[in-house]
């Protein structure tokens, strides 16, 4: 019986058999080249088939202790474990790879805290474990973090029994199922060490800086920064390990070590119990990383977060009057303030860069006691109170801070309850007197400028209404937020609040090139008297430069009209269509009109008439008895209009009744119907266009009122 | 992306007019439509519910000689600018070449005039682009109307990014700047196309140049 192939198969067996003979035998043949496959055919991962890979069963928890608990305690390796990468593996990090990659080979790593077995023994009932003679109790185990921290809280940490189980198994005398609900006591003090010994991932990347806007809470945190000593800097949780940089040479290739890494170390500053101290030597402040800051008082760049759908605009470069000017503050008590108090934690080395704040400008006394701002707590109040009376050295900067001055914009009371819904009034708005005005503070205001919609809340609304009035409103729960009407919010601005950017680039235009619209756009420019184009850049008011007082500021935003923004030029003032027609700026009306036409060569005297005849004003000459006509002649153009259609002469335009003693032209849009009475036997040919206009326009006026 | 057919010696540009509900983004169109020659336009599509209100959009075929040699197609398009039609925003907005915003200028519509044009920031990121790469020109309708906000403050809002566009006072229902808006966005796209005809490439690309005006006809619509 012949079996195809079995001579291939004898002759691989006997091949593998006394392969290490002949290799020994045989000299050895040069190894073929690997075939070099284009980078773009290759995988992103390349398995070397003489490379080992072994590694031994791994538990998660112990994977996961190696990389974050532990830190330098690494438990003994419980079997060989070798993992070969590529140079390129080396260097390459995760920004290099693509995403998917990246966000594959991201350690995803569950928090754990160590503990002695010996802590975790004694709470264990009997007749679960093996006798403690024979168990080694100083080794770890390692327990979830989030299972553990559950009862912080409450100083009682505990952990689940199958969770030991899964750690030490080889303890425990009888299987214990995971179901299982026992729940062993911890040490606090113990977890509480491990807690404290985790430190942050080493590959974290500093996040974008947010420089420090002027909120309503920028006050109350910097009191509160005074009362406790700390600072708005952001929490450094690990020193950034020293980078040795050296050129690339072979010898320092071949002589290079590993770093050190940097000693982790908890630094929960400026908290007391991190004090350097601990350490016996003194730490050195990293160099800070410098913030990009906003256009908000420096020259930095703004942010691309326009339109003020997506916050403000841009913030206003300028110093606005009503932004707090942080020269104001004494320099000694800012000295006092940025030096670390005797005690505290802060490092005696120079300050790191600080964001500038705004402060407020000064005020007197008087004002100086912290009214019921809306966002001001009771216990914001209470510790500016406190702090104000507390003869300490923060003492000074608190109660300069609490000087400071909130510029508020006064609105008129009275269209605000008339546009809240029904369920918010209690009574009449109607009793309000036109001329009550209700004031806001203008930091709740400016951030919604660009929105475009200008809210305050119910609260809010309603701790700043007079006491006469608050009666007319009830906040409730769930109330919703009350609108201020745009329209008085920007008359009561500052000039220079709606400040474009400086940094503006304008718009490639192009301008050489004719469009097929270019000749439209020129004609219509032309007929209606107005330049085609674009609106210039708005100018703002000029800058001052030094804040005046904030009373008489106020009241010079509030009451001077000529700062408000509506005023402001934008151009001349614009014409209506009518205007443009007519070529007047008079405020018109229909007896206006018929004055302006009489005026237009050719016209001795006209009549607006409405489509069913009625007469809406007229100069018309009695003595002629045309009252009959002209209410005849809508109908009469509509039936010549209709009649029209099946010509080719085109759109009607007007209708001229030649007579012996006179001449009147008819001309009619939609609903509305001008007659004009010849001052000779024919109109001008610009005369007529003109009418046509006229007519046009008065047509939208009067028949489409809006 | 401008659609060049070389076959038919055919540039198509493609315009879409974007805003808020009720802005006059329609009206826009048929006063275009009313005053080009109908020699060089298509009819004006429109699909409108029984309220009158743009349902899926206007569209509106241009056609002119601006670039030697071939016939440049600007395809005028609206949009619904009811919120709850941003899937036919999204679908109207693919390929655009150029947008003019049309802003309403009445005090209570700033919010949606703001919201309008995140919107349409938000719309073309979806096409992975910037609005600061598109051409587009902002209108600003309405000003015949008493109650409307101050110029400045439309700027503030709408034109207070890094790049300042160019910005238009327009009356839509009587044409007012209707074509002034209508020319600088074209304006800025044939530079545009001439800028990146510039760049060599293997196919001969077309050159736009400035044309005469086109001589008004008698008897064309008013």
């Amino acid at each position: 019986m012949t079996i195809p192939f079995l001579s291939y198969f004898k002759r691989g067996k006997g091949k593998g058999n006394g392969a290490v003979k002949e290799k020994a035998a045989s000299p050895a043949k040069p190894a073929l080249p690997p075939l070099e496959k284009p980078s773009s055919e290759r995988f992103s991962k390349t398995v070397m088939p003489n490379a080992t890979r072994t590694l031994a069963p791994q538990d998660p928890f112990e994977m996961a202790a190696r990389s974050t608990a532990l830190g330098g305690q690494m438990p003994a390796a419980t079997g060989p474990r070798t993992i070969s990468l590529g140079p390129s593996a080396m260097t390459m990090s995760a920004h290099h790879l693509p995403p998917a990659v990246a966000l594959a080979l991201e350690p995803t790593v569950e928090r754990v805290i160590s503990l002695e077995l010996i802590d975790v023994l004694t709470e264990i009932p009997p007749g679960y474990v093996k006798p403690t003679e024979s168990i080694d109790t100083s080794r770890r185990v390692l327990l979830k973090a989030s299972e553990v921290e559950k009862g912080m809280a409450s100083g009682k940490p505990t952990v689940s029994l199958a969770t030991v189980y899964q750690q030490v198994p080889e303890i425990f005398i009888r299987r214990v199922e995971n179901a299982d609900a026992l729940q062993l006591n911890l040490p606090f003090n113990k977890v509480l060490e491990g807690f404290a010994n985790m430190h942050v991932r080493a590959d974290q990347e500093r996040a974008a800086a947010v420089p420090q806007v002027e909120t309503p809470f920028l006050k109350v945190t910097l009191e509160d920064n005074e009362k406790f000593g700390t600072t708005t800097e952001p929490l450094e949780t690990t020193e950034m390990p020293p980078v040795r940089i050296e050129p690339a040479t072979a010898e320092a290739l071949a002589a290079a070590e590993p770093e050190v890494a940097a000693e982790a170390r908890l630094k929960m500053w400026p908290s007391p119990s991190a004090s350097p101290s601990t350490n016996g030597k003194t730490p050195q402040t990293p160099a800070r990383i410098p913030f990009k800051l906003s256009p908000n008082g420096t020259d930095g760049p703004a942010p691309e977060s326009v339109p003020a759908s997506s916050g403000p605009s841009v913030p206003n470069l300028l110093p606005s009057p009503l932004a707090p000017v942080a020269g104001r503050i004494d320099d000694s008590s800012r000295d006092e303030a940025s030096s670390p108090k005797p005690g505290s934690a802060l490092p005696a080395t120079t300050p790191p860069v600080r964001i500038p704040f705004k402060m407020a400008a000064l005020v007197t006394d008087e004002e100086a006691k912290p009214k019921q701002e809306p966002w001001l707590t009771k216990e914001s109040l209470a510790v500016a109170s406190d702090v104000a009376q507390a003869p300490n050295v923060a003492s000074t900067v608190v109660s300069e801070t609490a000087r400071v001055a909130e510029v508020k914009i006064a609105l008129p009371l009275l269209p605000i309850l008339k546009s809240l819904p029904p369920m918010q009034l209690t009574g009449d708005p109607s009793c309000v007197p036109p001329d009550v005005r209700i004031e806001f503070p203008f930091a709740l205001i400016e951030p919604q400028l660009a929105s475009g919609r200008i809210s305050v809340t119910a609260k809010v609304f309603e701790v700043s209404l007079s006491a006469s009035f608050r009666g007319l409103f009830q906040a409730g729960p769930g109330a919703v937020d009350v609108a201020l009407p745009l329209q008085e919010v920007l008359k009561n601005l500052p000039a220079t609040s709606l400040r474009m950017r400086d940094d503006q680039e304008e718009q490639d235009a192009g301008q050489n090139f004719a469009t097929p619209f270019s000749a439209k756009a020129e004609e219509d420019a032309k007929r209606f008297n107005v330049p085609a184009a674009p609106v210039p850049k708005p100018v703002a008011a000029p800058v001052e430069t030094k804040s005046a007082d904030r009373a008489a500021t106020t009241e010079e935003k509030t009451t001077d009209p000529a700062t408000s923004p509506e005023d402001q030029p934008s151009g001349r003032p614009l014409r209506t269509p009518l205007q443009v027609a007519l070529d007047t700026d008079e405020k018109l009306d229909a007896k206006g009109v018929v004055a302006l036409v009489n005026k237009i060569p050719g016209v001795k005297a006209c009549s607006i008439l409405f489509g069913d005849g009625l007469s809406l004003a007229g100069s018309l000459p009695e003595d002629l008895e045309t009252e009959g006509l002209c209410a005849m002649a809508p109908s009469l153009l509509q039936r010549v209009e209709n009649h029209l259609v099946d010509t080719k002469l085109g759109q009607l335009r007007g209708m001229t009744l030649s007579c012996l003693k006179g001449a009147i032209t008819f001309y009619m849009h939609e609903n509305l119907c001008l007659a004009a009475l010849h001052a000779d036997l024919d109109l001008p040919g610009e005369t007529r266009e003109k009418l046509s206009r006229v007519v046009h326009e008065l047509s939208r006026k009067y028949s489409h009122p809006v | 992306m401008s659609i060049i057919n070389y076959a038919s010696r055919e540039i198509q540009f493609k315009i879409v007019y974007y805003g808020p509900a009720l802005c006059g983004k329609t009206t826009n169109l048929g006063y275009i439509h009313k005053r080009i020659n109908p020699e060089n336009r298509g009819d004006l599509v429109s699909l409108a519910t029984a309220s009158d209100r743009t349902l899926f959009f206007d569209f509106l075929p241009l056609n002119a000689v601006v670039i030697k040699g071939f016939v440049t197609k600007f395809q005028l398009y609206t949009v619904p600018g009811q919120v709850i039609y941003n899937a036919t925003r999204q679908l109207v907005l693919r390929s655009v070449d150029g947008v003019i915003f049309v802003a309403d200028s009445q005090w209570e519509k700033m919010e949606e005039n703001v919201e309008s044009f995140k919107n349409l920031e938000d719309n073309l990121a979806k096409q992975n682009i910037s609005i600061d790469e598109i051409p587009y020109v902002l209108q600003y309708n309405k000003r015949d109307l008493e109650n409307v906000a101050p110029v400045n403050y439309l700027e503030y809002v709408l034109n207070n990014r890094k790049k300042r566009v160019q910005s238009f006072e327009v009356v839509s229902s009587t044409g007012q700047n209707v074509f002034a808006s209508l020319n600088a966005v074209s304006q800025i796209l044939l530079h545009k196309f001439s800028k990146q005809s510039d760049t060599p490439k293997t196919a001969p690309t077309p050159v736009a140049i400035p044309v005469e005006p086109p001589v008004r006809k008698e008897g064309a619509a008013v």
